[in-house]
């Protein structure tokens, strides 16, 4: 079972990338759970979603506690120790940054799948909108889903923008730089 | 299939098929609400007692011939007033104290411009007393009207040429259009009234009238311009205010060129001032004894003047007319420090070292007027210098002669004196008749007066109770919009000075019946139905052949007051059982 | 046909596919979206039924119960406050025998105020005279929204489908959703009583005397015993239809267990999780939920657990001065056993914190060493 984490702030559209992605593996025949906590639902507030995939039905109905997938959507909010804390052996860490060596140097036990989302998104006129972007760069940072069915799972998804969006998908998809980690 | 008990719908859960009418819950009740008409604000504050709520009501229907008919119950007047009225109606309106108070006085001048109607004969006793009313202004017209409503022959007595008094000979056009009281006269001597003009009544014509009438109503009016003793007084250009105000009436004087003082604090003098505006002239200033706050002029008028570019002095009292060559060409004025003695008589005291030089081509002075009784001066009437009445009843100490109006208080409103006229009307046919008027008064006073309903005293309206007056408190809010009052249409300053048209531009159709949809309605029912919708028992009968209004069923009504307190408009009241 | 939306979302798919001709509500968190999505679905013109927007949880209730005696097919959704607001009216709606369905996602009762899951609401609604019944899943809640038309159609009571804030009200999971004509078959048009009629008018409800009031307060007594009935069949046609059911009470694993835990609602999904890890390690440990709350199933929970020595009840929820709803509730069914039982209970995830296996597993281990059973409730409790 994965179970995936995604941290990010009110407006970078967290929630419903974990629901998209949640959607493109219900697609691909698994079995998805999916859930947020939010602090107050406004913009830049810290957000964190959940995701569990397996291939049968999840009978748990409690929170990810150790994930072994995490997606950062916000560098700012990265704390090594937190992180470390968190995560079991494997865990792979998907971020969004446009400073490389500063998170390389701050993760370095991970691998790390690192990507400038914002930038992405921004030229694709998508403002901070950079979930689909990210979902892109996560087929090829974890190559357990199929970029062809994240793109199916936004196109049903996203409200506005869909070509767009699906350009953000294969973007992120070609431009992710993966660093293997040293655990 | 039969059901098992707990599930059968009639057995599992209480249903009542029969009536509760065997209930007669009324009579467990000492409480019951009556259908009580009760006055408006408004009426009881108008002098003339209009039914202003009646009036409103059928022109916010659209019904302008039986808003007209509502205001001629009282007042014959209904062109007249709605034009120059200083309406109390509107200070006293209960709206006012919602969202500002109801355009009543232009509403009546809408029903007289759209309204047709003829006035409702007051029933009478089959007796008739023949009347004669000296003086065709608004209190002789007024005591003329009703008493011929009433079925009496009256034959109307003026001196001038014209019927009308100082409604035809002093308003200026610009407040009182000549066409607008010409239809009120009209509609007044359709009732069959005769007027001799150009007839002078002094003691003995006075005498021959009376030996030939039941009883003699004397409505002069107070048209002597007071003269103060001032030197220069006979210069030529120094005119009397009415004087002044009647020649521009009578377009003997069409222009008035050069600088114009008028003296006095009054409406005259306002009426003067801006009618010399109108005339053409350079410069026009006002100069009175009071200071601003004091001067008896209404505050409208004054300031209508002041945009129409009028100068005002406050304070000054004149102390002599210069001329040059037998024409006046300047006024001095002292300073006034006090306009009244210290028990209140108008006795001004001066500066004299202050002192104001106006220029003055004109001079009108307006310092006031007082009824002329030097025609009468060897009769009952002028005992003690001046007339004296009862003011219930206005009959003087000449037996069957009665006055009243601006002859008997000196100068007042129009409206008042169509009161007064109203007033003699009433108690002239309780003396024909050899009835006390104080009962008849009594019967159909407004409020606590001095206003009563002559209409209502021969067409008595069931289920209303004249002298209890709708408080604010009693209108019910839930149901009130909010549309405040908005401000009319008006000529502009410039548009005004150009001639004599009329300042205010009255409502047309469409606006006239949504200003009058703003009234309350105060103590008017207007067969809403809110008590009958509301009752919770269904207890509360709608008007039907029978009954011409809502009233409780005895038998069901349990005295919950919910009407009450629903009614919009303060009729419905609760009280007992009787 | 699988979809993959929310326990919010499944409700109002369910009380669409039940041909709903009215729902009155008003907004409350966590339970929004239900009224959300069906109003957007009104709005497009694909409810079918009409959405009354009250203004208070109270008048919503008073609506639906109307509308329910005008023989219509009524159901509102409510949470917390907004349910305690409802509280006086849902005396009324089962008075008035009239089978309204309500979604009731569970939240805490404020104060303090917040926003996730706990039953104290719900359960504060006991002695209403309300069907409860509380469900462990998405597909769960989607299916006994169905199955409570048909139960409260069929025995003329008000039926509540609970479930918890977050872990099911906002959890994406995939679930199974019938088409039309299957729900149909299974769901047949509302045939209910109706108490307007014009031609035959009359007062519903009026003053009784007392030996009236008794006498309707025992049918809606037998109304409620047989609803345990009715519900199983319900159930069991349920399954027949759709080839899921789920039983008034579910026992897993109980043959030979030395400790029965007894769970309700999503406490019981991770349960599974943990007992069967607890089993693979030699623990002689069973399952047991209970899903219908009231009418309660005591008949049934006390031949499940007749053999069992131990009896372990962990619950969210809490009545002050005495322990969890549901451990009183099963003591006072057990009291009357052959051989007497050590109920202990167990108070966890109160105001919506996390129960996972690790906790449940904490629950078994002590109520299994334990040599004394206490009569205080065990509070398991969240650091910090």
């Amino acid at each position: 079972m994965q179970e995936i984490k995604f941290h990010g702030r009110g407006g970078q559209g967290v929630v419903t990338a974990s629901q998209m992605l949640g959607l493109a593996y219900f697609k691909g025949g698994m079995y998805p759970q999916c859930y947020s906590l939010f602090g107050g639902e406004r913009r830049g507030a810290p957000v964190v979603s959940f995701l569990r995939v397996d291939q049968k039905k999840i009978l748990l109905k409690c929170e990810i506690k150790n994930p072994n997938q995490l997606i950062i959507f916000d560098a700012s909010l990265v704390d090594p120790d937190e992180i470390r804390k968190q995560v079991v052996p494997g865990t792979k860490i998907l971020i969004n940054t446009s400073k490389m060596s500063d998170v390389i140097e701050r993760l370095r036990d991970f691998t790390v799948g690192i990507i400038d989302a914002s930038c992405i998104a921004e030229n694709l006129r998508l403002g901070h909108v950079i979930n689909t972007t990210i979902l892109g760069a996560y087929c090829r940072l974890f190559e357990s889903l199929s970029v062809n069915k994240v793109i199916e799972a936004v196109m049903e998804m996203v409200p506005a923008k869909k070509s767009e969006n699906a350009k953000a998908v294969i973007e992120g998809n070609n431009r992710v730089t993966l660093i293997k980690g040293r655990r | 299939m039969s059901l098992p008990d707990w599930l059968n719908p009639e057995k599992i859960i209480p249903i009542s098929r029969g009536s509760t009418t065997v209930f007669k819950t009324g009579t467990w009740s000492g409480n019951r609400p009556e259908h009580r008409e009760k006055t408006s604000p408004c009426r009881a504050a108008c002098p003339a007692g209009n039914n202003i709520p009646d009036a409103l009501f059928a022109a916010s229907q659209g019904n302008f011939d039986d808003a007209l008919s509502a205001f001629l119950e009282e007042s014959p007047l209904p062109g007249v007033c709605g034009s120059v009225c200083y309406h109390p109606c509107e200070t006293y309106c209960n709206r006012d104290k919602w969202d500002g108070s109801v355009h009543i006085r232009t509403l009546e001048r809408a029903a007289a411009d759209y309204g047709n109607a003829i006035p409702i004969p007051l029933a009478n006793s089959g007796e008739r007393y023949p009347v004669a009313v000296v003086g065709s202004g608004p209190a002789g017209l007024s005591a003329a009207y009703h008493l011929a409503r009433m079925g009496h022959p009256v034959s109307v007595i003026e001196a001038r040429d014209e019927a009308g008094g100082l409604l035809r000979f002093a308003i200026p056009l610009y407040r009182l259009p000549q066409g607008v009281f010409q239809k009120d006269l009209k509609r007044i001597l359709s009732l069959g009234i005769s007027i001799n003009t150009g007839e002078k009544v002094g003691t003995k014509k006075l005498e021959e009238i009376r030996a030939k009438s039941s009883a003699v109503f004397i409505a002069s009016g107070a048209q002597r311009s007071i003269k103060a003793e001032i030197p220069g007084l006979d210069l030529e250009g120094v005119l009397p205010g009415l004087d002044f105000l009647q020649k521009v009436r009578r377009s003997v004087l069409t222009e008035l060129p050069g600088k114009v003082v008028v003296i006095g604090g009054g409406n005259v003098a306002v009426d003067a001032a801006r009618s010399a505006r109108r005339l053409g002239a350079d410069k026009v200033e006002v100069v009175c004894l009071e200071q601003r706050g004091d001067m008896p002029a209404h505050e409208r008028e004054w300031s209508d003047a002041l945009e129409e570019g009028i100068l005002f002095h406050y304070g000054w009292g004149p102390k002599r007319f210069l001329g040059k060559r037998s024409r006046a060409s300047r006024v001095e004025f002292a300073g006034c420090t006090s306009v009244f003695d210290s028990k209140g008589r108008f006795s001004p005291s001066y500066e004299e070292d202050e002192s104001l030089m106006l220029d003055a081509d004109w001079v009108i002075l307006a310092i006031g007027q007082v009824p002329d009784i030097s025609p009468y001066r060897a009769s009952p009437l002028a005992e003690r210098g001046f007339v004296q009445t009862d003011p219930i009843t206005l009959a003087t100490t000449w037996e069957g002669v009665f006055s009243g109006g601006d002859f008997v208080t000196g100068p007042r409103s129009v409206v008042e004196a169509i009161a007064a006229g109203k007033r003699a009307a009433l108690s002239i046919h309780c003396y024909t008749l050899g009835k006390p008027f104080s009962e008849a008064e009594e019967r159909t006073l407004l409020g606590d007066g001095p206003g009563f309903s002559i209409h209502s005293f021969f067409h008595p309206r069931e289920g209303w109770d004249p002298k209890s007056v709708v408080r604010f408190e009693d209108i019910e809010s839930l149901c009130l919009d909010q549309e405040a009052r908005r401000s009319l249409g008006r000529l502009s300053p410039v548009e005004r000075t150009t001639g004599f048209h009329e300042v205010d531009i009255p409502l047309d159709l469409r606006e006239a019946v949504q200003q009058a949809g703003r009234c309350f309605f105060c103590g008017t029912c207007t067969g809403c139905d809110r008590c009958f919708l509301y009752c919770p028992e269904v207890s509360l009968l709608p008007p039907d052949e029978n009954c011409s209004f809502y009233r409780a069923d005895d038998a069901f009504c349990k005295g919950c007051a919910v009407c009450a307190a629903v009614c919009p408009r303060g009729v419905m009241t609760m009280g007992e059982v009787k | 046909m699988k979809k993959f939306i929310t326990g919010n979302h499944a409700v109002a798919e369910a009380v669409r596919l039940c041909r709903t001709q009215i729902v009155a509500a008003y907004p409350i968190t966590p339970q929004t979206p239900i009224y959300e999505k069906l109003s957007d679905w009104e709005a497009a013109g694909e409810l079918g039924g009409i959405m009354m927007r009250t203004e208070s949880e109270h008048s919503a209730m008073a609506a639906c119960l109307s509308a329910s005696l005008a023989g219509v097919r009524a159901f509102t959704a409510t949470s917390s406050q907004g349910l305690a607001l409802m509280h006086e009216m849902l005396h009324f709606a089962s008075g008035c025998r009239a089978p309204v369905v309500m979604a009731c996602v569970n939240r805490t009762l404020a104060a303090p105020w917040a926003f996730w899951s706990d039953q104290t609401d719900s359960l504060s609604q006991r002695d209403t005279g309300w069907i409860q019944i509380y469900c462990e899943d998405n597909q769960e809640v989607f299916d006994s929204v169905i199955q409570a038309f048909r139960i409260a159609e069929g025995v003329l009571l008000p039926c509540m489908v609970v479930l918890e804030a977050n872990y099911i009200s906002h959890f994406m999971e995939p679930i199974e959703v019938p088409e039309q004509e299957q729900t149909d078959r299974f769901l047949p048009p509302v045939k209910i009583p109706e108490r307007f009629d014009v031609d035959n008018p009359s007062f519903v409800a009026p003053v009784v005397s007392q030996v009236q009031f008794e006498a309707f307060r025992h049918l809606s007594y037998e109304a409620m015993s047989n609803a345990l009935d009715v519900i199983e069949e319900v159930d069991r046609d349920f399954g027949d239809h759709f080839g899921r059911n789920y039983g008034l009470v579910e026992a897993v694993g109980l043959d030979g267990a030395e400790l029965a835990l007894v769970t309700t609602a999503t406490i019981t999904s991770t349960a599974r999780v943990a007992l069967a890890g607890l089993r693979e390690k030699g623990h002689r440990v069973g399952l047991v939920k209970i899903r219908v709350f009231r009418p309660f199933p005591t008949r049934i929970l006390r031949e499940i657990l007749e053999p069992v020595p131990r009896v372990a009840v962990l619950e969210r929820n809490l009545s002050l001065g005495r322990e969890g709803i549901f451990c009183s509730e099963l003591k006072a069914a057990l009291v009357n056993s052959e051989k007497p039982h050590h109920v202990q209970g167990y108070l966890a995830g109160m105001g919506g914190t996390n129960v996972d296996p690790d906790l449940i597993e904490r629950v078994v281990i002590d109520a299994l060493s334990r040599e004394r059973v206490s009569d205080e409730p065990i509070w398991m409790m969240e650091k910090k």
